[in-house]
């Protein structure tokens, strides 16, 4: 919480966190400071959820830098119904998509990886090497097959799974009907099941 | 195994994951992008390019369409004098034509001797009486009357 996003409470007199509605009213009528707030507000679950789609946590936090700033320069055009949120992600996602269309396109030409793969943060874990080490195995493996299922299912099963959205926070973010994001969902998680079923059953035996 | 407990597998998977965080600096940092953003000039002319660039068009624009409008004059020209020669040569064509037909009428030859060709002539305005006929001349049958 920062003092920029505090505003005094009519009843009782103490200073209250504003919402976001109010900081962005307070961001449209010219008020920059408005802008800290949101950021410092939405920047982790957002970095996450970039991270997790694009597969990166760098290029995630980059891309989460673009959204704010996205956010910023359409705040005049924002018009407020209580979905920050959801309007926030699909900025996300929409740049997500872009990105992942300039590099299927510079793949076609190069046939190389412009990045290495899945470079993420260590988990940190009280657990013992070994374990911490199977661990890490474990995630960067959910995590390859995560980055292996098409874009909308991806966006769809993290926003579910991972952020904890319900399907009709999802279904605005994302544009679609709740019945799109529930099937979308159960798909991706029928291939991320088929993806891992044989590192499970490796894993288990 | 059920689907139910199969989805908690998965959803057990993905929740495993660690949570990524923004970095310390990050919104310090989108912070100046955003000022920096709304504090650069707004790429645009300046009114005296955009009257310069309008009266550049401007011209252009004339110039073409004078160029355009001199050049199909001249077509026109071109066509109207290949017109009035073909005339002329029609004309003069037609005029031969003319004089060929009056000093040469035409006539069939259809007989004689040594004093007299008899010719049949084409001509119907002239008309030559017998009595008129001098001997040794030679007149068109068709043109004699009895």
């Amino acid at each position: 919480m920062t003092a920029d996003s505090l505003i005094p409470d009519a009843a009782t007199g103490t200073a209250v966190e504003a919402s976001d509605s109010q900081l962005m009213a307070r961001l449209k009528s010219g008020d920059q400071t408005a802008l800290g707030s949101l950021v410092d507000r939405h920047k982790d679950c957002l970095v996450n959820y970039l991270a997790r789609i694009t597969g990166h946590r760098d290029r995630g936090e980059e891309m989460a830098q673009e959204a704010f700033l996205r956010l910023f320069q359409t705040a005049s055009r924002y018009r407020e119904e209580g979905r920050l949120l959801p309007y926030l992600y699909r900025i996300a996602t929409n740049l997500a998509r872009t990105e992942e269309r300039r590099e299927r396109r510079f793949r076609l030409f190069s046939q190389v990886s412009i990045r290495a793969p899945y470079p993420m943060s260590e988990p940190h874990s009280h657990a013992s090497a070994p374990a911490r080490l199977l661990q890490q195995e474990a995630q960067r493996e959910v995590q390859r097959a995560l980055s292996e299922l098409p874009l909308q299912f991806r966006a769809a099963v993290v926003l579910h799974g991972v952020e904890g959205w319900t399907y009709q926070e999802i279904a605005r973010s994302l544009g679609c009907s709740e019945g799109t994001v529930k099937s979308r969902v159960h798909r991706g998680h029928l291939r991320l099941r088929e993806r891992l079923r044989s590192y499970w059953k490796g894993e288990s035996s | 195994m059920k689907p139910e407990t199969e989805d908690c597998e998965v959803l057990a998977a993905l929740e495993s994951l660690p949570r990524e965080q923004a970095r310390a600096g990050f919104t310090a940092a989108v912070l100046a992008e955003a000022w920096s953003a709304s504090a650069a000039p707004v790429p645009g002319w300046s009114r005296a390019t955009v009257l310069l660039a309008a009266s550049v068009v401007l011209l252009t624009v004339l110039s073409a369409g004078i160029l355009e409008r001199t050049h199909q004059r001249q077509e026109i020209r071109g066509q109207v004098s290949a017109l009035r020669f073909e005339h002329e040569e029609l004309e003069r064509e037609l005029a031969e034509i003319k004089r060929l037909s009056t000093e040469q009428p035409a006539m069939v030859y259809l007989g004689g001797d040594d004093d007299v060709d008899v010719v049949l002539r084409l001509d119907p305005s002239v008309t030559t009486h017998p009595s008129n006929l001098k001997p040794g001349a030679a007149v068109p049958a068709s043109t004699v009357r009895n």
